[in-house]
């Protein structure tokens, strides 16, 4: 069922969590809500949810206005982070609860509730309790619970940040899974961009109650709109740069406190509004820097600290008063306090304005 | 890459409780009338028509035949006249004085040595359970102990052992000395809540604390000093206080064990109205000499809610600690 | 809570501690020794050595206990009396402060401020301060000499500590569980009797048994709000029987008093701890 939020705001007091919030997603798309923590995006899934009633705009489920019905009237399903299970209740009757709220007869809330478990691998534990079994079955149980209504819309709330890392990475692939088997729609609050962008069609990135994007993982990462997207998304984060830009001739510039690079073809066309004079931010991820000797377009800092990753290394530069990390080989050998050279992939530069932090590519 | 994971769990930014959901707007005053409605009826009923009703007989000479025959300001000037109520103001003073003293003082004293300096936690329970046991007894059997305890032949408890060791003669305890009976009476009462209380805030300590001052070389004394007490501040303001409010107003076991008596010595506030009302049913006179009561309560009330805020008030032990 | 340690102190060290303990203590254990040792014996020696055991200071639970020419009535009418007083004030003080407490803790309606700021103001007001206007109220609304006016009068003053308590318990009672089951389909009805009730069942029965104490100790308003000697309750039948065999008959006195003794005896041993810390401990001591 497709789902659309139509000019949504909703305020706590004076505080507003979502300020006019459009979104549109597709039957069966899995979408991430992603940003930092009161960003609005428990408060907009929630309002998906009929928990909290938006003070504007509309909620669309399918071709229904679903604004202003009841939690119980949206058959939704929807998974906690710390699971919510009934501790009460066996993990039976967790699951067989909305169930039995529907006034369903016992044999074939029997019969559901035993085909979920054993699709989540639950059969043998239906008659413990919640405290009583692992935080991954408890999450399994949640699911379950959620899904047994058969619901239009799953909602899930950072539903990975309670489990352990490993648990976690298995479970991303697990749910991404389940998502495309059933084709369900299915909304995923997260503050972890790896489960965003490893498990989604699609990331709408919140800030501060205001949607900053809403596209694809790949376009969000290659083309960030703005200097948010591009620091929030990407790990190890994107590094930044102050810069001015320079026009001489046909040739463009990038001017820091120690160095001048110059801008390829490509990336000139891109960022052709960019004034001569003008202060820019650069943007470059570390995995597109490449530590070398001496050369043209090349940035001389000094090693701060190098840190091992396994794979590979982390090495902290120094370049002025700005700090940037490079990835390097497993055998990169430089040492703290050593000069360095820096050679930036032109054509994988970011600019951002200095003012609002919009990216400065014309095409975007 | 696990390693760079921001932050694990999100405080939700905003006040849950503040929150205006979909189910909650809908539950006007209407919606939460049948859960609070029975609440209401009876505190109206029970409590806020009886404080009104108390100030208004206290304008009137009403009796036993419970009419209203309203009298203005005579009851209030009779109470300025009347010498067994300067007794009993008196008499309240001292008992309040008194008792406070030993139900913070004493209360704080069980609370170090049950749970600071005892090493093993259950027989740091099993005196905490020991004094508890007059707490839960019902008043009348409390008395009962007291009268055995004090009873003037020698069968009495304290008696038959200044009898046995000093070889004294059997004295009436509650005729010669009522009020330090009365006194000591609550004040066992009173200090097994000091303890409770106290008790609590001391375990809410950091441990770190004693570990620090341990490792500073701080003795037991130092520590009781520096860190117990300073931490025991609010707690033992807001005991002191509460027990204030509660000692003006209880009478229950001084009833049962002194009635009073011998002539008034042991008359505290509270009671003389309750004489005046229920003894010779003097009502309007009674509800007079309650007013004084219910107002330094009221202040007394107000005065706690803005110093210890919503909390504290309600659960008495769990009292805020601030260092 | 962790439990202050102190390794380095030995016995030695905190033997003043213990004697000083010890000390204090014992006064209240005997007492309490004396009560049951005096209702089996016909004499005792020093005040608390029983010589020579007997039932016969029992003699209340089979016969009528006679002085002079006045004859007291049977306990058990009166036990009963008591039983059925302090069962009402439980069943009504505990549905009525689980409705209230979910209202204050869970719903927001106009006036509940007020209400909240109210029931902490009258939890520090001393209700045996307005027991003149209470006897008119209750003569009012003719429950005078009836044990359900007492029953009504102890219900409401204990309530504001009560609600507040069990309010306590379902604040800490996690938003998502509430969600989590409107999600699945409750009412606010079927939320509060199938969701929340069920987290809480431990807070409820500790409530329970405060106030069923709470209620069979209850002294002052049974003695001065009832008259008839059918609606006496343990408590003032008790004071009666002391204000007659106090210099006479210790043994039964100290029988009666053990026999009203029972119920609180019963409920501090299978729930001390509980009870010590809501008792004055708040909620989570």
């Amino acid at each position: 069922m497709r789902v659309i939020l139509r000019d949504i705001t909703k305020k706590f007091g004076t505080f507003v969590a979502v300020d006019n919030l459009n979104l549109n997603i597709h039957d069966g798309e899995f979408v991430a809500l992603l940003g930092p923590s009161g960003c609005g995006k428990s408060t907009t899934l929630l309002m998906l949810a009929g928990i909290y009633k938006p003070d504007k705009g509309k909620i669309i489920f399918g071709n229904k206005n679903v604004t202003h019905e009841l939690p119980k009237d949206r058959n939704v399903g929807m998974c906690f982070q710390n699971y919510a299970l009934y501790p009460h209740m066996t993990v039976f009757e967790n699951i067989a609860f909305p169930l039995k709220l529907r006034k369903m007869p016992r044999d074939i809330i029997e019969k559901k509730v035993n085909q979920i478990a054993r699709k989540f691998h639950l059969d043998s534990l239906l008659n413990r309790r919640p405290s009583e079994i692992s935080g991954g079955q408890q999450q399994r149980v949640a699911l379950a619970r959620a899904l047994v209504k058969e619901p239009k819309i799953l909602l899930l709330d950072e539903p990975l940040s309670n489990l352990d890392s490993g648990l976690r990475i298995s479970m991303r692939a697990e749910i991404k899974k389940l998502q495309k088997d059933l084709g369900i729609t299915t909304v995923f609050v997260t503050h972890d961009q790896t489960e965003a962008l490893s498990m989604c069609d699609k990331i709408a990135v919140m800030n501060k109650g205001t949607l900053q994007d809403f596209d694809t993982p790949e376009k969000l990462y290659s083309q960030p709109k703005n200097q948010f997207i591009a620091e929030f998304i990407g790990n190890p984060p994107m590094n930044f740069l102050d810069v001015v830009c320079i026009r001489e001739g046909d040739k463009v510039y990038l001017k820091g406190t120690s160095f001048k690079i110059e801008l390829p073809e490509r990336a000139k066309r891109e960022f052709a509004q960019i004034q001569n004079g003008e202060k820019v931010i650069l943007g470059i991820r570390p995995e597109n820097l490449k530590l070398t000797s001496e050369g043209q377009n090349t940035v001389k800092g000094e090693i701060y600290v190098v840190e091992p990753l396994g794979r590979d290394k982390l090495v902290n530069v120094k370049i002025g008063t700005n700090r940037i990390k490079v990835i390097a080989p497993q055998d990169y050998n430089g040492n703290m306090g050593e000069n360095v050279f820096v050679r930036l992939d032109m054509d994988k530069i970011h600019l951002f304005s200095s003012e609002d932090g919009n990216s400065l590519r014309m095409s975007a | 890459m696990e390693q760079y994971v921001q932050e694990k769990s999100l405080p939700v930014a905003y006040p849950k409780e503040a929150a205006e959901t979909h189910v909650k707007r809908k539950s006007s005053f209407i919606a939460a009338l049948p859960f609070i409605g029975p609440f209401l009826i009876l505190i109206v009923l029970f409590y806020l028509v009886p404080v009104v009703l108390t100030i208004v007989m206290s304008f009137t000479g009403m009796d036993f035949t419970l009419e209203w025959k309203f009298v203005g300001l005579k009851n209030y000037i009779k109470l300025c006249q009347d010498k067994s109520a300067g007794i009993a103001a008196l008499n309240t003073l001292k008992y309040v004085a008194s008792t406070l003293l030993i139900n913070v003082g004493f209360g704080f004293l069980l609370a170090i040595t049950t749970t600071y300096f005892t090493k093993k936690q259950n027989t740091g329970l099993l005196f905490q359970t020991i004094w508890m046991l007059p707490r839960m007894t019902p008043a009348v059997i409390y008395a009962l102990l007291w009268l055995w305890f004090l009873d003037p032949t020698e069968y009495g408890m304290l008696n038959a052992f200044f009898g046995k060791l000093f070889n004294a003669p059997p004295r009436d305890w509650i005729l010669t000395s009522p009020m330090p009976v009365v006194i000591i009476a609550n004040g066992l009462i009173g200090a097994s809540l000091g303890m409770v209380v106290f008790s609590a805030a001391i375990k809410s300590i950091p441990e770190s604390y004693f570990h620090a001052a341990s490792v500073d070389g701080a003795t037991d004394w130092d520590i009781i000093r520096y860190v117990i007490i300073p931490f025991l501040k609010w707690p033992i303001m807001f005991m002191t206080i509460w027990q204030t409010l509660s000692l003006l107003t209880s009478y229950e076991y001084i009833l049962l064990i002194t009635d009073g008596g011998p002539l008034n010595k042991s008359e505290v506030w509270a009671l003389y109205s309750y004489h005046k009302a229920f003894g010779s049913y003097e009502f309007g006179y009674g509800a007079a000499i309650s007013v004084v009561l219910v107002i330094i309560a009221v202040i007394i009330a107000l005065v706690m809610l803005k110093v210890f805020g919503y909390d504290a008030m309600m659960n008495r032990g769990k009292t805020k600690v601030q260092g | 809570m962790p439990q202050v340690k102190r390794n380095k102190r030995g016995i030695l060290h905190s033997a003043p501690i213990y004697i000083f303990l010890i000390l204090v203590s014992l006064p209240i254990v005997i007492a309490y020794l004396w009560l049951f040792a005096s209702s089996f014996s016909s004499k005792l020696t020093l005040g608390i050595f029983p010589k020579g055991l007997t039932l016969n200071n029992w003699r209340f639970l089979w016969s009528e206990i006679k002085l002079g020419l006045t004859a007291f009535e049977s306990i058990w009418p009166v036990t009963l009396n008591s039983i059925l007083l302090a069962g009402s004030i439980t069943i009504l003080e505990v549905i009525i402060s689980l409705l209230a407490g979910f209202a204050l803790s869970r719903m927001d309606f106009p006036g509940k401020d007020l209400i909240m700021k109210t029931t902490i103001i009258l939890h520090a007001f001393p209700g045996v301060a307005l027991l003149i206007a209470l006897f008119y109220v209750l003569n009012f609304i003719n429950l005078l000499d009836s044990i359900m006016g007492v029953v009504l009068v102890k219900v409401a003053l204990e309530l504001p500590m009560a609600t507040w308590m069990i309010k306590g318990f379902f604040d800490e009672i996690p938003w998502e569980l509430e969600w989590a089951a409107y999600i699945d389909g409750c009412n606010k009805f079927q939320l509060w009797y199938k969701v929340i009730l069920p987290q809480i069942k431990p807070g409820i029965s500790a409530v329970a048994i405060f106030a069923f104490l709470a209620g069979w100790s209850e002294f002052i308003y049974s003695y001065t709000f009832l008259f008839s000697s059918e609606h006496y309750t343990l408590a003032v039948f008790l004071k009666n029987l002391i204000g007659d065999f106090r210099f006479l008959d210790y043994g039964l006195l100290a029988a009666a008093g053990l026999f009203y003794l029972i119920p609180v005896i019963v409920f501090f041993l299978i729930s001390q701890k509980s009870l010590m810390k809501i008792n004055f401990g708040g909620i989570k001591g």
